[in-house]
């Protein structure tokens, strides 16, 4: 049995991949996909700590996850087509309206 | 060791994907990279025991997720939008190259400080708790039963049995007393994920103790059902369960045997399909004398049945074979569709609906944004109109053709007070 700290290990990576793609890629929807890979990140760390602990509830949190991300992803899409269709282009370093 | 090396093969699959998603040019490649990585989590759900999670990542994340990503990216013809590098000078964010080695470094710092600082290794994962029930099969009165000094049943009569407690893991003594006086114990190691029975059993004055362990794990095949039997009857005959309808009248011989030469104060366990068995139990040397008849004995597939063959005193001289009947409600394999299934209709339910409402909201919120975006569109497009007449105007008067590129400027630069007079 590969023990749960592999998993957190491995979990660690992929969400600091996922930061890091979120801090350096320009391209709105590369950075969205990014946010994704965060969010599967810490699924497989819920899921580890749910073997873990021998308790579900964990794999229910992951299944909420999913769902609250895929709602997210419809909606963040809906706005990147939009931004897209009045600025003609998603680079987020010219979205600066906001004086962010 | 096998899951090891899958681990270390998916978990580098997964991490090299993802960072082939983050180098690529082309968005598309990106995305198919996450699909990848996706797929590789999805893998690893499976080995963490949760094959529900495994597929519904595969389904929602690498399926629709993914299709909703690819098609925006086709859509917008973003393929290689926003991936040129704008060089270092252009960058008006040229601290976050460094900012993020720090992060990186820092997290990588963190993580070894934790491994050696907080003694991370060597933990095995928690199993569920040890569990005991207790069955009375000693024809003698009720019985309290201890385990440790933990009360496990009160004054359970003959022909009983109680619900499963959970116990901690650990050597206790069983302790089993006859409210008619007296104790018997017996040694007890109970483990984790381990169900045991404790069967009081016997028709002496003392009754004798039994420690039965029950596998409820799933059966192997759809619609079966586990049946575990304990012989608890009196003496050292051993018995041979049967199926009383496969009685071969040519020869007298029962054709289907369930379970063979169960030995005295043994327990053995069967799967077999679920449904109401007519099953006999007869003399190991000699089919022909019937122990007990199980007539009408429903096994339900949701059902992991005990029966215990007692001796029940009728009176002095006179004594049957009574089976005890227990079955319990399988509980659903951690992780399973239908565990997850039972956590969620029961414990977050008011959750579950709560996102369900989030769901109507995101949809709703998605509606709005796409409307509230084309509402202005149709002005906007009309605004183009005059403006690209005003420079068929300019460019007839200034004698050059006019980029295409900068008419989206003109109603910006040329009020509308003057698009007026022209027309």
């Amino acid at each position: 049995m590969v023990q749960t700290e592999s998993y957190i290990m491995l979990s660690i990576v992929l969400f600091t991949l996922g930061a890091m793609g979120v801090l350096l890629r320009r391209n709105a929807i590369l950075v969205f996909m990014a946010i994704e890979l965060m969010l599967n990140a810490t699924n497989l760390a819920l899921v580890a700590f749910a073997r873990h602990w021998a308790n579900d509830t964990g794999q229910l949190f992951v299944f909420f996850i999913i769902t609250v991300a895929a709602a997210e992803v419809a909606v963040g899409l809906a706005l990147i087509v939009t931004i897209f269709r009045t600025k003609r282009s998603i680079n987020i370093d010219e979205l600066h309206e906001m004086k962010g | 060791m096998t899951e090891l090396w899958l681990f270390i093969i998916v978990g580098a699959v997964a991490v090299a994907a993802a960072v082939m998603m983050l180098l690529s040019e082309n968005a598309v490649h990106s995305a198919l990279f996450l699909i990848v990585t996706m797929v590789g989590i999805s893998l690893l759900f499976l080995m963490l025991n949760s094959p529900f999670l495994a597929m519904i990542q595969i389904t929602v994340y690498a399926g629709a997720i993914m299709v909703l990503f690819l098609f925006v990216i086709m859509l917008l013809g973003a393929e290689k939008l926003g991936t040129a590098d704008p060089g270092p000078a252009k960058s008006r964010f040229r601290w976050f190259t460094p900012v993020v080695l720090a992060l990186a470094l820092g997290l990588l710092f963190t993580i070894g400080l934790a491994t050696i600082q907080g003694n991370i290794d060597d933990k095995t994962p928690a199993l569920a708790p040890a569990e005991v029930r207790v069955v009375n099969a000693a024809n003698n009165g009720p019985i309290d039963v201890y385990v440790g000094s933990l009360l496990v049943a009160d004054d359970l009569p003959f022909g009983q049995a109680t619900e499963f407690s959970q116990i901690q893991s650990g050597q206790f003594t069983v302790s089993v007393r006859p409210i008619s006086g007296g104790e018997v114990t017996a040694a007890f190691t109970s483990t984790e994920g381990v169900f045991t029975n404790i069967i009081a059993y016997g028709t002496g004055e003392q009754p004798e103790v039994a420690l039965a362990e029950q596998d409820f794990s799933p059966v192997f095949r759809d619609g079966d059902t586990r049946v575990t039997i304990f012989n608890a009857i009196t003496g050292t005959e051993a018995v041979t369960l049967v199926d009383a309808h496969s009685l071969d009248t040519n020869t007298d011989v029962y054709v289907n045997t369930i379970i063979a030469n169960l030995p005295a104060h043994t327990v053995s366990s069967v799967e077999v399909p679920a449904g109401d068995v007519n099953w006999r139990v007869v003399r190991r040397d000699d089919a022909s004398v019937t122990v007990v008849d199980l007539t009408d004995q429903p096994l339900r597939s949701e059902q992991n049945t005990l029966i215990v063959l007692a001796d029940e005193t009728l009176s002095e001289t006179d004594s049957r074979v009574l089976p005890v009947v227990v079955s319990t409600t399988a509980q659903a394999e951690f992780g399973s569709p239908r565990a997850i299934g039972y956590s969620l209709f029961t414990q977050f339910m008011l959750p579950f609906q709560v996102l369900g409402l989030l769901l109507l909201a995101a949809m709703v919120g998605v509606i709005v944004i796409v409307q509230r975006e084309l509402k202005p569109k149709r002005k906007q497009q009309q605004r183009r109109k005059v403006s690209r007449s005003l420079t068929n105007v300019i460019a007839a008067q200034v004698g050059q053709e006019v980029v295409e590129e900068d008419v989206p400027q003109l109603p910006q630069s040329t009020p509308e007070t003057e698009a007026e007079p022209a027309n």
